[in-house]
């Protein structure tokens, strides 16, 4: 028979314990949905291998998606209010043999993909082995590379503040400025996502994983 | 003082008052865990079915796994779901159970905000969630909720402002922004709580109070509970005893009233049911008399009544009788009449046969005559015959024989004149009898008819008794009619009798059950 001391430290003890799993677990989603994806090398320009085509004069927005991730309805969600402008051409690399009327599977986004679809400036590319993106050195979906008339990579990034998660942030902000005014003091931004590759085992990375401190001239503007 | 601000309605309670408010909001708070059990087990099931929905698996190429989201929402339904439902339903009494309920509510809120990616909306959860905490009536709870969300609107809108409003800046103004609205809500909230605290401190005050009163009330019933019982047992001589509760006191005051008024009132009811008792057995009695006179008189009324009718009977088979001796003497008289005619018929046939008998007699004497003459004849003729000697001998013998004849019928007729002088005789002596028998006839006829006259007179009478006898029957048969009804009614009245002597029996039994004085001096009287 426990006595009222020791019934009352059981008692504390477990709230404790209670508490600390809350917060851990929290924490663990935190950062779960705080982890960008891997950094990669994207080309600086328009690559001759890619099949894609890129429309002269115009601005082309590649996005690299996963259609069964369920991050990227936000980064769609999100992109939606900058699709305004005739001067950019958007196409949405989908990873795999995308067939957006014979899959409606539960957290995938073919319905909001086939409404992109419908849009003029807009085309869907199925990626089905995940060539162009690594041509394009994408390895996370909702990945957006923007290249200027002339070819040139203006933006690299995503446009979610973490997974999942839409409206307003600095990689947003960032694109945003450079569609309309060709400008922008930052072009890169971290890609929040499922990974578009399967890693494999040499892939991985032995160093420490990415910091998510934001670049220099994010500083003051951007926490992790 | 953090006492007093935290639990302010225990404030200025005694020891009692205190208990009771404490078990009182134990009560309160086990309803009001059990309902949170059930909130906190559908917000645990909304969370991971919405991590379901939304977010099922993730993806790495073409090879896919469950998404963190579903075990993190998992973990959390369990965390925050199931451990606070299971506390809230089975340690529902536990004071932790509903700080644990505050900080799982305001981890739901921040976890609601989380994935719905900040949206305003959402916020809304907060304040809804502070609202349902407001009923444990506990400021810390509250304040633990409050404190929670605080740190996390802080931290978030600083650190991490997308993932709570929604914006990739710190918002430090939103932060203000909604944290004055949770405090605003929240003063409101305490207003309420600390008001119903404060309610609740006043009823339970109330509330011992009236314990305290009852238990008073409870003790004097307590010290009036023997009178009750000796009253209900019938002794209306128990004392009273002096109660000090003062609401009582009246109550003791009108018993004191009511078990004299009762006293009295047994005991003027047990003389007047002596009274009834002795009334209802003088009226037993004499009711049992009447009904036996009743039978008695009923008995002698068929006596008479048998013998009405054994009157009217006989009287009916005299008028009979005289009727027949009635009819009789007519026929007597008629038959009288015609002896009286056919005596004097008889003495007319006497008066004939008597003037035959004189004409016989004159005949006889005829023939007597002729006998002596031929008995002369017959002398002469013997006479002659002597004369002619031998010649006439024959001729006397012969003379001889009719001198003796004629002797012969000289003797008979002599005999029968005698004879016939004796019939004469006899019939003057018959026809004198016949005259007196007429005579006598007559007068029998008259006294026939006479009768005749009186009997007829009797016929009349018996037929005035016969009417008579009848009325008299009928009349007694109409007495007797009363009589039975009347019978009747004293066989009713003897039984109402005997009903009325055992009810005034079983309430002499009833009163005997109590015990009372009498007037002034104590008579006690046992069943």
């Amino acid at each position: 028979m426990p006595t009222a001391a020791s019934k009352c430290l059981i008692q504390v003890t477990a709230f404790s314990v209670w508490l600390i799993l809350v917060g851990s677990t929290f924490a663990w989603l935190t950062l779960y949905g705080s982890m960008p994806g891997p950094p990669s090398d994207v080309p600086e320009s328009w690559p001759s291998s890619t099949e894609i085509n890129r429309c002269e004069g115009q601005q082309h927005l590649l996005v690299f998606l996963h259609p069964e991730c369920p991050c990227t309805r936000a980064t769609l969600d999100n992109l939606q209010p900058l699709i305004r402008s005739d001067d950019l051409q958007v196409t949405l690399i989908c990873f795999g043999d995308f067939q957006p009327q014979s899959n409606n599977s539960l957290g995938g986004c073919y319905r909001e993909l086939q409404s992109w679809n419908d849009r003029p400036q807009v085309t869907l590319v199925s990626d089905v082995t995940g060539q162009e993106a690594e041509r394009f050195g994408a390895s996370t979906s909702g990945h957006c590379l923007l290249y200027d008339r002339e070819g040139k990579l203006v933006y690299n990034g995503g446009v979610t503040s973490s997974r999942g998660h839409r409206g307003a942030n600095t990689g947003l902000s960032i694109l945003k400025s450079t569609l309309v005014e060709f400008d922008s003091a930052e072009s890169s931004y971290p890609v929040f996502g499922c990974p578009l590759l399967e890693k494999k085992p040499e892939d991985l990375p032995l160093d420490s994983p990415p910091s998510l401190d934001p670049p220099e001239c994010c500083e003051g503007r951007f926490h992790a | 003082m953090l006492s007093k601000i935290l639990f302010p309605q225990y404030s200025g309670l005694d020891a009692d008052e205190s208990a009771t408010l404490h078990r009182e909001e134990l009560a309160a708070n086990a309803r009001t865990n059990r309902l949170f059990a059930v909130l906190m087990l559908i917000q645990g099931l909304v969370a991971f079915g919405l991590s379901l929905v939304i977010t099922p698996q993730t993806w790495a190429g073409e090879a896919s796994s469950v998404h963190p989201h579903v075990w993190g929402s998992a973990i959390l339904a369990i965390l925050l779901g199931v451990v606070p439902a299971y506390l809230g339903w089975f340690q529902s009494q536990n004071p932790l159970t509903r700080y644990v309920m505050a900080i799982s509510q305001a981890s739901f809120s921040a976890l609601f905000i989380h994935i719905s990616g900040g949206r305003t909306e959402v916020h809304f959860h907060v304040f809804a969630s502070l609202a349902f905490l407001s009923l444990y009536r506990d400021p810390l709870v509250l304040l633990i909720a409050t404190v929670i969300t605080a740190v996390d609107h802080l931290g978030r809108g600083l650190f991490w402002p997308y993932s709570i409003f929604g914006l990739s800046d710190p918002a430090l103004m939103l932060v203000i922004e909604h944290a004055s609205w949770v405090i605003i809500e929240d003063a409101v909230l305490l207003v309420g709580i600390y008001s119903s605290l404060r309610e609740a401190s006043t009823r339970c005050r109330d509330q011992v109070l009236h314990r305290r009163q009852h238990q008073n009330l409870n003790q004097a019933i307590d010290q009036l509970r023997p009178v009750f019982d000796l009253a209900a047992q019938g002794d209306l001589t128990v004392d009273i005893p002096d109660v000090r509760d003062p609401h009582v006191k009246s109550l003791q005051t009108d018993l004191d009233r009511t078990i004299r008024s009762w006293n009295h009132v047994v005991a003027m009811f047990s003389q007047s049911v002596d009274n009834v008792t002795a009334s209802s057995s003088h009226l037993h009695s004499s009711s049992t008399n009447l009904s036996q006179g009743i039978e008695i008189q009923s008995e002698s009324l068929t006596a008479i009544l048998t013998e009405v009718e054994a009157l009217h009977q006989s009287i009916h088979s005299i008028r009979e009788n005289v009727r027949r001796a009635e009819a009789a003497t007519e026929a007597a008289n008629s038959m009288a009449h015609q002896s009286e005619t056919s005596l004097a018929e008889s003495e007319q046939s006497m008066k004939i046969i008597e003037e035959s008998a004189d004409q016989m007699i004159a005949t006889v004497g005829t023939i007597q005559e002729l006998a002596k003459q031929t008995n002369m004849l017959a002398l002469n003729a013997s006479i002659e015959a002597a004369r002619s000697g031998e010649a006439g001998r024959g001729f006397a013998v012969v003379a001889q024989q009719v001198k003796e004849l004629a002797g012969h019928c000289d003797k008979n007729i002599t005999l029968v004149t005698q004879m016939i002088q004796q019939t004469r005789q006899h019939i003057q002596t018959g026809v004198e009898k016949s005259s007196r028998t007429t005579y006598q006839f007559k007068e029998v006829c008259s006294a026939v008819a006479s009768i005749n006259a009186e009997t007829s007179g009797i016929v009349a009478l018996t037929q005035n008794q016969v009417d008579s006898a009848e009325r008299l029957r009928m009349q007694i048969a109409n007495l007797r009619e009363i009589h039975e009804s009347t019978q009747q009614d004293g066989i009713q009245l003897s039984n109402e009798g005997d009903i009325l002597e055992q009810l005034a029996h079983e309430l002499r039994e009833c009163v005997h059950q109590f015990k009372f004085h009498a007037d002034k001096s104590e008579i006690q009287t046992t069943a």
